[in-house]
């Protein structure tokens, strides 16, 4: 079983009376341990396709399954729950909270998360820092990092509930040459480690890492 | 930039950012509002004010008891104190018996008034007609709304509304009765009667006087009433006298003590049987309990002004750096696209004072409304039959309340528009200036 | 995880602007309540002074000297003869404690007067209006009837005052509010993303909005009680004792109602 399988897959925005088109018959399979990347021109739907994935948004018709579970049936609260369990995300801007520090943001997934207690947490926290060589800013806020530490941060945030899948939106599109190679090296470890990654990039960078990329 | 541009550019701007306008448009209206219905309160509580300083009563010193062979000497001792602009002998200050105008029955009143005394000083504040002049002999000033009832001798509207629970009355209104005669009878408890006729020379504000029953003629004129109608009348005992002003009622009474013209009450009179020695009792502060009354209401107004206008100033503060909060990233793209930091700032204040204006608006609008929506619902209220004294305690509350005349003054709404726009204004300024210093990159990235 | 939301909150500056209104609201709503009490105070010693003044006089006075002036400054006096029903009637409106029969002599005459005693003068207009709905017509024994005008006129408008800066205050804390809420949009969303129930969401704002307000409140306590010795204390020289319970009701309330209010939050797509 896939761990993520999408069937006839459609998305459509209706606006001023007129049917705007973003998805098209999408039917794709997406396997654990793999890195894929999904690529195309601008409004291809790259984004919003990983949105449904994530459930952060919806087909107009057609199936997402995870582990074999339609995820558009799911209610809202059960929705929140498989997010919690099983997708980690990687946005383009990182979306760190700006008022609290490194440690407070990988933190915070956690706290719904009934598998940890108190110093579990900690632990945690302090080996994903540590994963992603932060150690020493760990008490410092967003605005005193680098772009590259900003996104290996939200990065290790995504990590925080040990998800089975990660989806990233653009990951190292607010990056330099020297941060992208490291950003793509550490999701490609990642998918090594068993995990479905999942990335859209304009980057050319991506079919070097990818095992597949899909284009739209 | 040219003005004219930047005028334009901030118009497109209002009309963009309708969502976060709403920020800064909302505690203006709030408080825009809430300055208008101050504005009613302080009204009311100046005719209040007026009204207890209009009332001869308050301000009459009263049962002034003096010899019969000293009458002149003691009416030229007291005209001399300052302040003094009446002495009424106890003949001038009522007509004995009943007071009875036909002309003046409605189906709710039975036509009995009461007469007061006046001279060319004391005389009410006219709001139609003439006031009294000198040669005056036989004139009536009445009130703008007549209600001329003698059970429970009501004097005012709450009176009224006590009596009858009623508001459907009828009253007559006093201007139409300018320039004409009406025809008084006089009947003493000896059954003496006589009828006088009186010409209406003119109108007091029933509402500001709290009286809608009273009529005024010089004091004069009712003393040779008396004279006519009880010949018999012993010698005059008592001398009244009313001082100009509330505030100074005090100051006329020491005067009044000083001559030895002023007794106390009856049961003071009894305390200082005793000890003849003992020095004046003060009761002053009940005496003059009119005029605290009126500091403490005017402590009330300021304290609410300067409460809301506190709250106003912090809540202005507190939004208009949220809304620059929120146009960081908006100003970082003008400041990249070419526009100064004078040009951002003349088109921010040029919205901000856009907004204020429609907020002002839309604040008096909505007022109006509130006021007529709750004029209905109160009316609503107070006709309607009630049961139970908590009732209709509310309702006589609400008929009070419904009374209060609740008007926009044109200047006070200038007065508070221009001072939200130039607090505002100044606000922009400040805030604008600690956004403006930020670079671009760093406005851009919040 | 609250302590960390919180901790996010107040390191939020905008946030710090709204807890300096919070502030300066909760003091002037604070002192707002303290208007009723200051003028019943007020009131009270001007009645007191009055009953002390009429007292030390009468006291001078072998025959007046069973009158106790503070008593009778909260009674009512009826001249007209009543009924044993009426008598029961009365007796158990509010505010009455009893109803007396007093002999006094009045210059050589001996006097019947009915005395309505109340639990304090404050309460005459009360029933003063019960008796009215009775047809019996009461006048104040001693106290003079300017004071009760003048005490009913002031009482109403502290009431209004009281009421205008509750209600503004009130709206102005819901406006804030929102406005909090409004500006945590971006974190809101995030906490969907990681799985936070919308329950729990809400939870999170509320407690942040109510850490918020209530170190407000604090603050606006502390900046009141300055405000209540400089304004009340050393320049009209008055103490008053505040109806504590009501204070806390009303301030609780505007710390809750606002809170309820404000957290209404949109789901993501689904």
């Amino acid at each position: 079983m896939s761990k993520i399988e999408i069937i006839d897959g459609n998305k459509e925005y209706v606006k001023n009376k007129e049917k705007i088109k973003i998805l098209e018959n999408i039917n794709l399979k997406f396997e654990s341990g793999k890195l894929y990347g999904i690529v195309g021109e601008s409004g291809a739907g790259k984004t919003t396709l990983l949105n449904i994935i994530g459930t952060l948004d919806s087909f107009t018709s057609g199936k997402v399954l995870i582990d074999g579970q339609d995820v558009i049936q799911l209610k809202e609260d059960d929705r929140a729950r498989l997010r919690m369990e099983k997708i980690g995300f990687v946005f383009q801007e990182f979306y760190l909270n700006p008022n609290m520090t490194v440690e407070e943001n990988i933190e915070q997934p956690m706290f719904i998360n009934e598998k940890y207690d108190k110093t579990s947490r900690r632990e945690r926290t302090s080996k994903l820092i540590e994963t992603v060589n932060l150690t020493p800013r760990r008490k410092h806020f967003p605005k005193e990092l680098s772009g590259g530490e900003q996104q290996r941060v939200a990065i290790a945030r995504a990590l925080a509930n040990e998800p089975d899948i990660i989806l990233a939106d653009e990951p190292t599109g607010n990056l330099d040459k020297e941060n992208e190679k490291r950003i793509f090296e550490m999701l490609q470890s990642l998918s090594k480690g068993g995990k479905c990654v999942i990335v859209v990039s304009h980057s050319s960078k991506i079919e070097e890492y990818a095992d597949q990329v899909i284009k739209l | 930039m040219k003005i004219n541009k930047i005028f334009k550019i901030s118009i497109h701007r209002v009309k963009q950012n309708k969502k976060r306008n709403l920020i800064i448009a909302i505690p203006i209206i709030l408080i825009t509002i809430l300055l208008l219905t101050i504005n009613i309160i302080q009204y009311s509580m100046e005719n209040y004010i007026k009204s207890l300083e209009n009332n001869l009563t308050m301000r009459t010193i009263s049962s002034i008891r003096y010899s019969v062979f000293e009458y002149e000497e003691i009416i030229e001792k007291i005209e001399s104190i300052e302040h003094v602009d009446m002495v009424i002998g106890e003949y001038e200050e009522n007509i004995y018996g009943y007071k009875y105008c036909e002309q003046l029955k409605t189906k709710d009143a039975d036509g009995y008034v009461k007469i007061n005394p006046i001279n060319t000083k004391t005389c009410p504040d006219i709001t139609n007609g003439r006031k009294l002049q000198e040669d005056d002999k036989y004139v009536l000033i009445i009130p703008s709304k007549i209600y001329a009832d003698s059970e429970g001798t009501p004097t005012g509207f709450r009176d009224i509304y006590i009596e009858k629970r009623n508001l459907n009355i009828e009253y007559i209104n006093g201007e139409d009765l300018i320039g004409k005669k009406l025809i008084i009878s006089f009947e003493a408890s000896n059954g003496n009667t006589l009828e006088k006729q009186f010409e209406i020379i003119g109108t007091y504000d029933s509402n500001l006087y709290n009286d809608m029953s009273t009529l005024y003629t010089p004091k004069e004129i009712i003393k040779e009433i008396n004279l006519e109608l009880n010949p018999d009348l012993l010698p005059e005992l008592e001398i009244s006298v009313v001082v100009d002003k509330i505030e100074n009622v005090e100051l006329v009474k020491n005067e009044l003590i000083s001559k030895g013209l002023y007794e106390k009450s009856a049961i003071l009179q009894e305390a200082q049987k005793g000890d003849s020695s003992e020095t004046e009792v003060n009761i002053s502060r009940v005496t003059n309990i009119n005029v605290e009354t009126i500091n403490i209401m005017k402590k009330l107004i300021i304290f609410l002004l300067f409460a809301s206008i506190l709250i106003f100033l912090s809540f202005l503060i507190t939004t208009n750096i949220n809304k620059a909060y929120l146009s960081s990233t908006e100003i970082g793209v003008l400041k990249a696209e070419g526009y100064t930091n004078k040009d951002i700032q003349k088109m921010t204040i040029i919205e901000n004072i856009i907004v204020c204006i429609i907020s002002i608006m839309v604040s008096f609008i909505v007022f109006i409304l509130i006021i007529n929506i709750s004029n209905i619902i109160m009316d609503y209220i107070i006709k309607k039959d009630t049961i139970g004294l908590t009732m209709n305690e509310i309702r006589e509350q609400l008929f009070y309340i419904r009374q209060i005349p609740k008007k926009i003054n044109p200047l006070f709404v200038l007065g508070i528009s221009v001072v939200i726009i130039i607090i505002e204004v100044i606000n922009t300024i400040f805030i604008n200036k600690k956004i403006l210093r930020k670079n671009i990159r760093e406005l851009l990235k919040s | 995880m609250m302590k960390n939301q919180i901790k996010s909150v107040l390191r939020n500056k905008s946030n710090i602007i709204y807890i300096f209104t919070f502030v300066i609201l909760f003091a002037i709503l604070n002192v707002a309540l303290t208007i009723r009490p200051l003028v019943d105070q007020y009131f009270d010693n001007i009645v007191e002074e009055y009953s002390n003044t009429l007292q030390t006089q009468l006291n001078k006075i072998s025959s007046y000297e069973n009158i106790k002036i503070d008593e009778l400054a909260k009674t009512i006096q009826i001249s007209k003869e009543l009924t044993d029903e009426q008598k029961t009637e009365i007796e158990n409106i509010k505010h009455v404690e009893r109803l007396e029969i007093q002999k006094i002599d009045l210059e050589g005459e001996e006097v019947h007067i009915q005395y309505l005693y109340l639990d304090d003068w404050k309460n005459f207009e009360y029933v003063n209006n019960r008796l009215d709905a009775l047809g019996i017509s009461g006048s104040p024994a001693v106290l003079d009837e300017q004071i009760l005008e003048s005490y009913s006129t002031i009482r109403n408008i502290a009431n209004t005052i009281q009421y205008l800066l509750i209600i503004v205050s009130l709206l102005v804390i819901i406006v804030c509010c929102r406005n909090i809420v409004k500006n945590e949009q971006k974190n809101i969303k995030l906490l969907q993303i990681f799985g936070y129930k919308k329950s729990k969401i809400k939870q999170i704002l509320f407690v942040e909005q109510i850490t918020m307000l209530i170190i407000g409140l604090i603050f606006g306590i502390v900046l009141y009680e300055l405000l209540y010795f400089l304004l009340v204390h050393e320049m009209l020289n008055i103490s008053v004792e505040n109806n504590a319970v009501m204070m806390v009701a009303i301030n609780a309330i505007i710390i809750l109602l606002p809170a309820f209010l404000s957290i209404h939050i949109k789901t993501l797509k689904s």
